[in-house]
């Protein structure tokens, strides 16, 4: 049970884990690669959870890719069409097959029509995301989950 | 179910397949090299207690889709990570390994990257040996293991750089069980390794994620030679079924599934001290393999032990 020798490896590890500490943090908060535009045609258009509302979604680029991008989310309400402004929207990238979501906050910016902008969503790894939004309303929230594949 | 097949019939099977047919061998090589080769933090019979450091860089070169679709990449992240280990035999047939993790990442999305780095997931493993090499015979020597992991490291969304490189934690405990069987044939030996795996639930946003088990199977094969330098393959398949979560319309989570192959040499460098590495590549498995970056690996591994 001798010890001997164990000094020079603590050490080399130290030093190696003190260095590498050191070079972390510091960047800039990550951007869109490009200008945000979205086209014409939506990606998909789903359900809310409780089913009394309709949601268009675009994405920038579309489809979405590996980096920060941005989402577009058209709330309509599924029975008559009319569009819902004024709602309280949250989204939350989550990457359900690893359990985990990203460094990055969403912003979300409310527009006319029932227009909802939510920017920097950032998806850093290959697979599928989803973004977990809630649509919150004086008369109850509700939920829609859009699911995209990142190559 | 494979969780109540896996264990029981594979272990028999290979007990009898690895035992009962081959005949006694002194083993006297084998038994002195191949420990570890795969797994450095493990202790030979004879030694009280070890210290190690390994370093690992793996580049992710691809990934395979929920689908099982594989796809390729030139932008996948490359991680380095450096464990600190520590072993220490509690009495002839029990080991404890701690094994402290620091993992950096280097990212980069379109118009940024980043390095970045912190400590991961500490775990503690446990080995309980049963029977050692020769001890009965003709049969292998087998082990039992349990092993813990605890959330230490940042997990993703906890993470403060801006490209989250200093995430280096899954965010949950872990609990492995295992066992082991070896059976030496003079210069050769033949190791295999089953574990299941369970997570603890986490906070998901709008509800909690539950884990299915993970079932975890590494068979590996070598020589020593007689200079006790040692060379091997390795092959490791990992599956864990659909979880779930229980925000509204997340639904079933299908878990990670893939298979890993590789090789390994260690090279004694005296009684105390050995030097190790492996390489290894997950292996693009379109169709089986589902939600997993594909990556290349390489480890090398000092190990000092007391005898």
């Amino acid at each position: 049970m001798c010890f001997a020798g164990r000094r020079p490896i603590l050490v080399a590890g130290l030093v190696v884990l003190g260095a590498t500490a050191a070079g972390c943090g510091g960047a800039a908060a990550p951007a869109p690669a490009g200008p945000i535009s979205f086209g014409a045609e939506p990606l998909m258009v789903l359900p809310s959870t409780a089913g009394t509302k309709q949601i268009t979604v675009w994405t920038s680029p579309q489809p979405p890719v590996k980096g920060v991008n941005a989402v577009q989310l058209l709330v309509t309400d599924a029975a008559t069409g009319a569009p819902l402004p004024g709602l309280v929207v949250q989204a939350v990238p989550w990457m359900p097959s690893h359990a985990h979501g990203t460094s990055a906050r969403t912003q979300v910016v409310p527009q006319d029509g029932g227009l909802y902008q939510v920017d920097n969503v950032y998806l850093y790894m290959d697979g599928t995301w989803q973004l977990r939004t809630t649509l919150g309303a004086a008369d109850g929230d509700d939920t829609v989950v859009p699911e995209f594949d990142v190559p | 179910m494979c969780r109540s097949r896996w264990p029981g019939r594979a272990v028999a099977a290979l007990l009898l397949a690895l035992g009962v047919s081959w005949p006694a061998a002194a083993a006297a090589q084998a038994c002195c090299g191949a420990s570890g080769l795969v797994i450095p933090a493990r202790l030979r019979v004879y030694d009280d207690y070890g210290l190690g450091v390994q370093a690992t860089e793996r580049q992710t070169y691809g990934s395979l889709a929920a689908d099982g679709r594989y796809s390729g990449t030139s932008t996948g992240d490359l991680v380095t990570e450096q464990d600190l280990f520590a072993m220490a035999r509690l009495s002839s047939r029990i080991q404890l390994a701690l094994l402290v993790p620091y993992v950096e990442t280097y990212r980069r999305i379109p118009g940024q990257s980043e390095w970045g780095g912190f400590f991961g997931d500490v775990t503690v493993n446990g080995r309980f040996e049963v029977a050692h090499s020769g001890e009965h015979g003709a049969w292998p020597a087998l082990t039992l293991l349990a092993g813990l992991t605890a959330p230490t490291g940042r997990a993703p969304d906890q993470a403060h750089n801006p490209l989250g490189t200093d995430a280096a934690g899954t965010g949950s405990f872990q609990g492995n069980l295992g066992v082991e069987v070896e059976r030496l044939f003079q210069h050769w030996f033949v190791m295999f390794d089953g574990w299941l795996s369970q997570r603890t639930s986490r906070a998901s946003p709008g509800g909690r994620q539950s884990f299915a088990p993970r079932l975890t199977a590494l068979l590996a094969g070598g020589y020593v030679f007689d200079s006790r330098l040692a060379a091997g393959a390795f092959a490791t398949v990992v599956g864990e079924g659909n979880g779930r979560d229980t925000a509204p319309g997340a639904g079933t989570v299908p878990g990670p599934r893939y298979a890993t192959t590789g090789l390994a040499g260690a090279i004694p460098l005296d009684q105390s001290w050995r030097l190790q590495a492996t390489a290894s590549a997950d292996l693009p498995l379109g169709g089986w393999g589902r939600n997993q970056p594909t990556t290349f690996a390489f480890g090398t591994s000092l190990v000092r032990v007391w005898p």
